[in-house]
């Protein structure tokens, strides 16, 4: 049996986390309407972490999932195979 | 506030730059298709990415309307701007780096290829060119008349909002057709710092000529006198839960990603996938730099020129200048006033002209190349592609100086309109069963539903495209089950060039 990447897992747990506070963020009903310090408050505590998960997860996921050098690929392309999509079928 | 001539002088030789630069890159160039036209075919590297895509992003109302949004919105607008921000890393690495992966192999110029390229439907093409045009024309139309109010308004009216809009359309004409995408990205990067600065130095002028630079001061004043101001829904009633959620979304889906515009950035420009990551890493900050700048002002102006109502919110930056700055400096107010035109102009042209480009594109390449197959050499497909952006200049520049209501509304809901569009673009890169069929239905019955939020139900405004968006994944799975399962040569042919390019970038 092949091995999962380690990345899948950290994809995994990256969008799901990111999903959830961001719902958090928006549970209706909190903050109160009209509450100033309320609302700091709840920015502070969905917000921030939002962020730093993101930025978290992508910094991981970089790490785990390595790129191979650079280079320019405007010259690599296969030439789109337009008279068959044109055509809107094969 | 500034004379004629200044005002003049400063769009004549800024447009001026512009268009010696537009012919240096046609002379280096030469765009040698209609690809590298459009898209400059993967090859903007990854700080001239960033800074387009940015640039892109904001129109000129982040000199208007930004800071009134932020006035009338208060600090729960800007949270829920913060909440989108950090999606972007996110949808890029899932969504539009594989699109971005798929272009290397399969040379895609406009957004509707990459839909057609999966599902093969003429039908369908047209209808995402329809949709995809139908928001960049009255776009790039009404940011040129943004950029008539700001001549006329840094003039004191001395100058007549439709010269300026001649004036920009003509030269924004004569800039584009030149160097195309390339030339307009290079731009862009210059345009995106001076209308950044523009914002920070006119935010904090007003709070530093109106609190002798005592922020703290400025906040409590704010806290005292407009409490509202730090919390939901806002001075203005603009951020009940509704729009808290429905808002940001909007900007993470339609406003960041699926804006044809962005979208090709994001995309289709990118040189490798090293650029794609850094697109992902500075994007949300660069964002913060001009919200967070914007949202200076609109707090600047509450702290200063409280109970202003309306479309007088509009006009915060002018106001500002004249009735804080100007009586303690005036001749730094003249700077600032210069500075406010110069930024305006400066997102105007970059928003616009690419606005512009891809509505070029959905002309020359979706319908008269691949729908109506017009078979071209290529020297005539490159005087094509240059002729249509030329003839939607003129129509957007007509747009502008006869502006029907119309065109408010369509740009109204442009960010929810192509919303229930990326369900069939999650689709397309990584479900195999979905079918054409599904793909037509979810795109047809997905933009209706975001119609009827607006004209129907008139809950537009804090819902944009949430429930288009819901439609059209539910149709999507839906009707992908209940019809016939796509050719497996086609479904080979697209993921097999997906998996070939991954294997080819990543270690």
């Amino acid at each position: 049996m092949v091995k999962e990447p380690a990345y899948k897992k950290t994809e995994k747990w990256w969008l799901g986390l990111v999903v959830l506070f961001y719902a958090l963020y928006n549970i209706p009903g909190l903050p109160a309407y009209g509450d100033s310090g309320a609302a700091i408050w709840h920015g502070a505590l969905t917000i921030i972490p939002l962020w730093i998960i993101s930025y978290g997860g992508m910094v991981v996921l970089n790490r785990q999932r390595k790129l191979k050098p650079a280079r320019d690929c405007s010259g690599e392309a296969e030439p789109l195979q337009e008279k068959m999509i044109a055509k809107g079928g094969v | 506030m500034l004379s004629v001539t200044t005002t003049w002088s400063i769009y004549i030789l800024y447009m001026g730059a512009l268009i010696g630069f537009g012919i240096y890159i046609w002379w280096k160039e030469k765009n040698a298709s209609a690809r590298h036209f459009y898209t400059a075919g993967n090859t903007i590297n990854w700080f001239v990415l960033c800074m387009t895509y940015i640039a892109a992003l904001m129109s000129t109302w982040v000199f208007f309307s930004g800071p009134g949004g932020y006035y009338r919105g208060g600090f729960g607008y800007f949270m829920s701007e913060l909440s989108y921000m950090p999606l972007f890393p996110v949808l890029t690495y899932f969504v539009m780096n594989k699109v971005w992966l798929l272009n290397t192999q399969r040379q895609y110029s406009t957004p509707a290829d990459i839909y057609d390229d999966r599902f093969r439907s003429p039908m369908l093409r047209l209808f995402l060119a329809v949709v995809f045009f139908s928001v960049s024309l009255p776009y790039a139309a009404a940011i040129y008349m943004a950029c008539g109010k700001a001549a006329e308004i840094a003039s004191g009216g001395a100058i007549p909002q439709s010269s300026a809009v001649i004036f920009v359309g003509i030269t924004a004409l004569l800039f584009m057709p030149f160097g195309g995408v390339k030339s307009i990205a290079w731009a862009a990067t210059v345009q995106a710092w001076i209308f950044m600065a523009a914002l920070w130095t006119i935010g904090f002028s007003a709070l530093y000529y109106g609190f002798s630079g005592d922020i703290l001061h400025s906040i409590s004043v704010v806290w005292q006198n407009n409490n509202n101001w730090f919390s939901y829904p806002g001075p203005a009633e603009w951020v009940p839960y509704s729009a808290r959620f429905g808002y940001p979304l909007a900007c993470a889906i339609g406003w960041t990603i699926m804006l044809p515009d962005v979208f090709i950035r994001a995309g289709y420009f990118g040189k490798n996938l090293a650029a794609q990551r850094k697109l992902m890493m500075f994007q949300p900050f660069l964002q913060i730099i001009v919200w967070t700048g914007t949202m200076v002002i609109g707090f600047a102006a509450i702290a200063l020129v409280p109970g202003l109502k309306g479309g007088e919110t509009e006009l915060v930056i002018p106001l500002l200048i004249e009735k804080i700055i100007s009586p303690q400096a005036m001749q730094f107010a003249a700077v600032l006033m210069g500075i406010f035109v110069l930024g305006a102009l400066a997102k105007g042209l970059s928003a616009a002209t690419s606005h512009l480009l891809v509505a070029g594109s959905i002309i020359s390449e979706d319908i008269l190349t691949r729908l109506l197959h017009l078979d071209v050499n290529p020297k005539m497909h490159m005087i094509m592609a240059r002729l249509a952006v030329v003839c939607l200049g003129l129509a957007s520049l007509w747009l502008a100086l006869n502006p029907p209501e119309l065109i408010w509304t369509l740009i109204m809901f442009a960010i929810a309109v192509v919303m229930p569009l990326f369900p069939v673009l999650v689709a397309a890169l990584y479900w195999r069963r979905a079918t054409k069929a599904a793909a037509i239905v979810s795109s047809v019955v997905g933009v209706a539903t975001v119609l009827a939020t607006y004209f129907v139900f008139h809950a537009g405004d804090s819902w944009y495209g949430t429930f288009g968006m819901a439609v059209s994944a539910v149709l999507m799975i839906a009707v992908s089950y209940a019809t016939e399962k796509t050719d497996e040569k086609v479904l080979n042919e697209f993921y097999g060039a997906l998996a070939k390019a991954e294997e080819q970038y990543y270690a």
